[in-house]
């Protein structure tokens, strides 16, 4: 049910988007998650460990991997690790994290914070 | 928290290598989706990729974190940047909602946590309902606090919609003139602080033949609740209504709570595969209560709050947790349950109590209620009755001088609890650190082989407790002497003949030096003293402040 796509990526030669070594890591993970779907605690370990073998470039293959197999769970899963690694972190922050750059102009910026100004508060220090 | 410094050093990076970019923008806004809507608005300052993302996320959750409970304040300049903010956060929401409506996108969810005071609010209220649903919106949660004007009416369209799947909505009125009322994907539905009455109520159910999930609180105007043909039911939670009758006809109806102060009827019957039960109730009487559980054929886990019942009687070939609380005037209970693992009570040491209790149970709580008297011989009997369990829980001590059991009982009772392998006790008060030999003293009297013993005391900042736990292990009995007086009662020997290691852990807040050293010293003293042959005793402290 899930993996019907897998079978596909497999006999899909001309895929580049997803490597074999993303795929590794996906497709163990349904057995795992099913067994430690109900023990939270665990899940914030395995969480902390993936992020601690993965760099987010990393979560990023794995997100577009998940997200072509259609494998919701494990997709909501990196999403989620994702969210958690900036939850309540400031934009400089974030920013940093992706490898972002602003190409904003200066105005625009300040702008935009201002239309913003309720939401910047309750934010963690870097 | 994971150090993210330590997983990434991305900070060092010499070329910081821009990849999310690479993923589209659905899949950002799903990431986005687990965000506080906080920094999901502040998403779109990340760069220009990002401003627009952030519009069209099918998760709107405006809660409480968004909105101040204050408009106004004495300092005049704080108050219109109050107003402001309150002004923008408006002017985000509308926007959202009008982006999806424009792009005909899906709302997956929308959340909303308002204050209403003027007319002004109610209209642009009742407009992004609108949108909401244009939007197919599936879960719709809306929670009102209202100041001067009346509750918000709950527009008609909201229960015509057919998209919906979760409804949740606090602090409004319905209307009676809702008669055509068509929920038809609706599976979760939860009330509370809605003015309604029984006719709309039953419409409401009526209307939504999917329904799987009911919660019904604090709904004024509601008195009588009879719901038949609920195929699809299986939760319902009925609280502080008011009701005068309750009647249920709901045949995968497996879980149940109600909690009604007011003298109501109540009729279960019907609902033959109910597994979970639990009753609040103030007018249970005892015949109810044995005509009722005894109808429940596949009754796994019930509790019950009733101050009436005097006598009970429960016979069950399926309950496996029984919990009875509370229940003031208890004089006999016969429990006739060769399934039951679980058994909690708290009441009364005055109660007669008979257990079919071949089985060993894997969980036992006795709370003792307030004011709590000193031990006498019937508590103690209680106590001996509840203890063929692995794990025995004690609760609602106040002082750590009330779990110490005098010496006159000691002397003349067998202890309670010798099949017990895991006593957990639970403290109000924080203790004084010289008396914790007296404690451990009188808990090992009470449960003589313990492999794990658990002091708990409840604190007022989190985590909420302190513990210090005792693990205990055991070697081979050498006894000196034929009879030692200290096990006398008892089918075996006690832990002063045959205790090897011990290890003491400590999870404190703040914990002291001054008061861990001496703590470390009266146990050293103790164990060392009455456990002639141990091996081992290890004192470890976990601060957690």
């Amino acid at each position: 049910m899930k993996f019907c796509t897998v079978k596909q990526y497999f006999d899909d030669e001309n895929n580049n988007n997803v490597t074999n070594g993303i795929a590794t890591t996906v497709i163990p993970l349904p057995n795992k998650h099913l067994k430690i779907k109900a023990n939270n605690k665990e899940m914030e370990q395995y969480e902390q460990e993936l992020l601690r073998n993965v760099m987010p470039q990393e979560l990023t293959k794995l997100i577009l991997a998940a997200n072509y197999l259609n494998f919701k769970e494990a997709l909501d899963f990196f999403c989620r690790t994702v969210a958690n690694a900036i939850q309540n972190k400031s934009v400089d922050y974030v920013r940093k994290f992706f490898g972002l750059e602003s190409d904003f102009e200066p105005g625009e910026e300040e702008k935009l914070c201002k239309e913003f100004a309720w939401s910047f508060e309750g934010v963690d220090e870097d | 928290m994971v150090d993210m410094e330590e997983g990434f050093n991305f900070m060092e990076k010499e070329h910081k290598i821009d990849m999310i970019s690479e993923l589209p923008d659905t899949l950002l806004q799903q990431i986005l989706c687990f965000l506080p809507i906080k920094q999901v608005v502040q998403s779109g300052m990340l760069s220009r990729r990002w401003k627009h993302v952030w519009h069209t996320i099918p998760v709107l959750e405006f809660d409480r974190t968004c909105f101040e409970p204050k408009l106004w304040c004495r300092d005049r300049k704080k108050t219109c940047q109050i107003q402001r903010k309150r002004v923008e956060l408006y002017h985000c929401v509308e926007q959202n909602l009008l982006s999806h409506c424009r792009e005909g996108l899906k709302i997956n969810k929308f959340t909303l946590f308002m204050k209403l005071s003027t007319r002004k609010s109610v209209s642009r209220l009742d407009r992004w309902i609108d949108y909401a649903i244009k939007g197919d919106i599936e879960e719709l949660n809306l929670e009102f606090y209202r100041s001067l004007c009346k509750r918000y009416l709950l527009p008609q369209r909201v229960l015509l919609a057919k998209s919906i799947t979760v409804l949740t909505v606090h602090g409004c009125r319905l209307e009676s003139r809702y008669f055509d009322i068509n929920l038809s994907s609706l599976k979760k539905l939860s009330l509370s602080e809605v003015h309604t009455n029984d006719q709309i109520i039953h419409n409401l159910v009526a209307g939504c033949p999917l329904i799987e999930d009911m919660r019904l609180e604090s709904c004024y105007g509601m008195k009588n609740i009879h719901f038949s043909a609920l195929s699809k039911l299986m939760a319902i939670n009925l609280r502080y209504n008011v009701l005068e009758k309750v009647e249920l006809e709901a045949s995968n109806l497996y879980d149940a709570y109600i909690q009604e102060n007011k003298a109501c009827e109540i009729n279960l019957i019907h609902c033959k595969n109910l597994k979970k039960l639990e009753l609040h109730t103030e007018c249970m009487t005892d015949e109810w209560f044995h005509y009722h559980i005894s109808q429940l054929a596949h009754i796994e886990k019930l509790i019950i709050h009733c101050k009436m019942l005097g006598k009970i009687k429960i016979s069950s070939q399926s309950l496996k947790a029984l919990f009875l609380l509370k229940c003031d005037k208890l004089v006999e209970v016969k429990i006739d349950t060769p399934k039951l693992c679980l058994l909690s009570y708290c009441g009364h040491s005055k109660i007669s109590l008979s257990l079919n209790a071949s089985v060993y149970f894997s969980e036992a709580c006795y709370q003792m209620v307030r004011p709590v008297d000193h031990w006498d011989v019937q508590k103690i009997e209680l106590l001996s009755k509840l203890s063929n369990s692995k794990l025995l829980y004690l609760t609602s001590f106040y002082i750590a001088k009330d779990v110490v059991v005098p010496k006159e009982l000691r002397d003349t009772l067998p202890s309670p609890s010798y099949n017990v392998k895991q006593l957990k006790v639970a403290i109000s008060q924080p203790w004084n650190g010289h008396e914790i030999d007296r404690l451990v003293d009188s808990l090992l009297w009470i449960s003589p082989l313990p492999e794990i013993v658990v002091i708990t005391y409840w604190i007022n900042v989190k985590p909420w407790k302190d513990t210090t736990s005792f693990k205990f292990s055991y070697k081979k009995p050498i006894l000196d002497e034929e009879n030692p007086s200290c096990c006398k009662f008892l089918p075996n020997p006690c832990w002063g003949h045959c205790l090897k290691t011990v290890t003491v852990e400590n999870i404190k807040v703040r914990a002291d030096e001054e008061t861990l050293k001496a703590e470390k010293e009266t146990l050293e003293k103790y164990f060392y003293e009455n456990a002639k042959f141990l091996e081992s005793f290890r004192f470890l402290c976990g601060g957690v402040g």
